[in-house]
């Protein structure tokens, strides 16, 4: 539970001081790194709070590190917005980019540039192909994801019960491979025997259908005692109708994905809602670490790719995460979905 | 009751024509009894508890843009600008009020302010210089959406730091009616009065009608232009403050695309897409049976895979029996003019 850890640290204002020793607990590792790095880091869509949090994470290790940092984000969430912006990082001298993908392939081209110039390439949140950049950070593997959702679950009907997903779109890749997993594990965990799918909806990520469907769902599913939905609109119009009905407040609870600000509300009000997410910040520190252990060598290159089974010391996160083979090429997890409850939530501010 | 530019009909043709548009209110009346009765009786639990609220407040949103978009209908525009203000509205308003501790009354006096500015903006536009409304409200569209991007800067407001009487507007009941629906329902009516009742009124529909005619006979296009779009500005500006109420979450992706929602509950209202016919009373019922089908189909249990089929089915099917109903009508109409001028012929 470092990240836990981590993000207390963060909100409390430790930090500095906590940055303050490390260097003086691994002064080799410390000094090690190489100074004065430039590094850009480019989300999906610069105008999208999630990518700002994690940038907030980014800020603090560019801080310990005395890198210059700058976040790069693009006005549309395109692949061709993207290369603009990595072209115009290499030509301005940047050390390294940090890349959330919009586009698998796209972006390959023009980050392969960037490599032979000596550009370190990490890519976060989404990836590319395994061409197209050194490392990937991943910010929860999709079964840690899909575990993470199913324990909460779990614990929100007590074991037993029947429960709905409300997810965004019929074709949203990401939110299909949660589903999927959480099937697999409702069918190989015997402590999940008791608990049953009934339906899957879809709220196609806008507040006004997640709100119809949510209320369709347990119109025609009065059995359902929850509802997953793993998306940050959906959690947030779900949690919403099921805390404003006094027929289904407390009775009927919400879990899913959503950012722990967004749901303080309704994890706190006696709806008992809960929420899990991935350490948002704490995916971009570990991102500006992976870029900085690359160019000081402390993650290993073989063939221009992380070596899987290498350590990725990622600063106050700690050295325990290793490079293992992801889908697409070498990646690092950043660690367990975190689940936001009644009783932890108000340590995360973000 | 006949305004100056527009020709006074014949008390009895008035009469008679008022029954046939009152005639097509009931039949959506009847189409939107028709739904609900069909989804409750496969599933009783839809009009439960507060299925019934849920149907009004899950509407008001969409009807009062619906309200506000027929009158610039009517005078044969569109205003597609209307989804992002409703954004726009929502996120500056709270981006004043919430900093300064105020509540509803400041909220809706901003929301307004805006949602008139940028009407007032598309009016100049398309009735000053004469662009088609279609291509500055497109434009408008992703301006007004990529200022709120900008303004936002990724910000969002949360249920922990929205003013709780804008969420307790959102929640709660007069009469067994939620709040925002009833304010929904108060600009309806007066816009009901204000299109049948006033000079402006009555020149959109001359305007959409015949518009080279409705200049020869005087009309002052580019005044009762612009006041449309002052409306549907205004509406928008409202429907933010509303949006908030209503999902007590607002962030720079609030309400996008959802224009031609509006725009699907004003024709399924019956307000003729070029012009010149059409209630404000159609259009809101529009928004409520639009509103009813995707919750009915949700009850009922259909699979979410053909949800979208069948609500384009069942939306083309209640359009069509309108259409059918309204050619009818206007059979009648041609019939009772055919009447008159044999009657008046045969005096003569």
């Amino acid at each position: 539970m470092i990240a836990r850890k981590l993000t207390r640290t963060l909100v409390a204002g430790a930090a500095a001081a906590a940055m303050l020793v490390l260097p003086l607990a691994g002064a080799s590792n410390a000094q090690s790194y190489e100074p004065n790095m430039k590094i850009a880091m480019i989300p999906k869509l610069g105008n999208i709070g999630y990518f700002k949090v994690a940038w907030t994470g980014a800020q603090k290790a560019c801080k310990e590190l005395k890198y210059e940092c700058k976040y790069l984000g693009p006005n549309e969430i395109t692949a061709a917005a993207q290369v603009k912006l990595i072209n115009s990082a290499v030509q301005q001298g940047y050390d390294a980019v940090l890349v959330a993908a919009n586009d698998k392939d796209a972006l390959v081209p023009a980050l392969k540039n960037a490599m032979k110039r000596g550009v370190v390439v990490v890519t976060w949140d989404s990836d590319v192909s395994s061409a197209g950049r050194q490392l990937f950070v991943n910010q929860a593997s999709s079964q840690g994801i899909a575990e993470g959702l199913l324990a909460s679950t779990y614990e929100l009907m007590g074991g037993k019960g029947d429960f709905a997903i409300l997810s965004t779109t019929p074709d949203a890749s990401n939110q299909n491979v949660w589903i999927d997993f959480m099937k697999q594990g409702l069918a190989s965990n015997p402590k999940y025997k008791d608990m049953k799918l009934v339906t899957t909806v879809y709220g196609d990520d806008l507040p006004d259908k997640s709100t119809t469907e949510t209320q369709g769902l347990l119109q025609k599913n009065p059995t359902v005692k929850v509802i997953v939905a793993p998306t940050s609109v959906g959690i947030v119009a779900a949690a919403k109708f099921v805390s404003s009905r006094p027929e289904y407040k407390g009775k009927v609870k919400v879990t899913g994905l959503g950012l722990p600000n967004d749901m303080r509300t309704y994890v706190t009000d006696g709806s008992g809602a809960q929420a899990a997410l991935w350490d948002v910040p704490a995916l971009g520190y570990l991102s500006v670490y992976a870029a900085a252990d690359i160019k000081a060598g402390l993650v290993p290159l073989k063939n221009n790719k992380a070596v899987v089974g290498s350590t990725v010391p990622g600063g106050a996160l700690g050295d325990k995460r290793k490079v293992i083979k992801g889908a697409l090429g070498p990646e690092v997890v950043l660690g367990p979905a975190l689940v936001f409850t009644e009783k932890n939530i108000s340590q995360y501010k973000f | 009751m006949s305004g100056p530019t527009v020709p006074a009909p014949t008390t009895t043709t008035a009469g008679r024509a008022r029954k046939l548009i009152n005639g097509r209110i009931a039949s959506l009346f009847l189409i939107l009894a028709l739904a609900i009765g069909i989804t409750a009786a496969v599933n009783p639990r839809f009009l439960g508890g507060s299925g019934l609220t849920d149907l009004l407040i899950g509407s008001a949103v969409i009807g009062i843009l619906a309200v506000g978009l027929t009158p610039v209908v009517i005078a044969r525009h569109i205003d597609l600008s209307i989804a992002s203000t409703t954004g726009l509205s929502a996120y500056v308003t709270l981006s004043i009020v919430v900093p300064n501790g105020w509540g509803l009354w400041q909220s809706f006096a901003i929301g307004a302010g805006i949602g008139l500015l940028v009407g007032t903006v598309n009016g100049l536009l398309v009735a000053g210089l004469n662009i088609p409304s279609l291509v500055v409200t497109l434009g408008t569209l992703s301006i007004v959406r990529g200022i709120l991007y900008f303004y936002s800067d990724a910000g969002r407001f949360t249920p922990d730091v929205i003013p709780p009487s804008l969420i307790a507007m959102g929640l709660d009941t007069i009469l067994d009616i939620p709040i925002i629906f009833w304010i929904t329902l108060g600009f309806a009516l007066f816009a009901a009065w204000w299109m049948r009742y006033t000079p402006v009124g009555r020149d959109l529909y001359a305007i959409g009608s015949n518009p080279p005619a409705a200049q020869l006979v005087g009309i002052n296009i580019f005044q009762r232009t612009l006041l449309a779009f002052m409306w549907s500005g205004l509406m928008a500006g409202i429907a933010g403050v509303l949006y908030i109420g209503q999902f007590a979450f607002v962030d720079a992706s609030a309400f996008i695309n959802q224009e031609l929602a509006v725009v699907t509950a004003v024709v399924v209202g019956g307000v003729n897409i070029f012009g010149g016919s059409g209630t404000i009373i159609g259009a809101l019922l529009g928004a409520l049976l639009i509103r009813v089908i995707a919750g009915g189909l949700v009850a009922v249990g259909v699979d979410p895979f053909w949800q979208q089929a069948v609500n384009g089915v069942l939306l083309i099917t209640a359009i069509g029996l309108d259409r059918i109903l309204a050619l009818r009508s206007q059979a009648k109409i041609q019939r009772i003019r055919e009447d008159r001028v044999e009657e008046q012929s045969w005096r003569e």
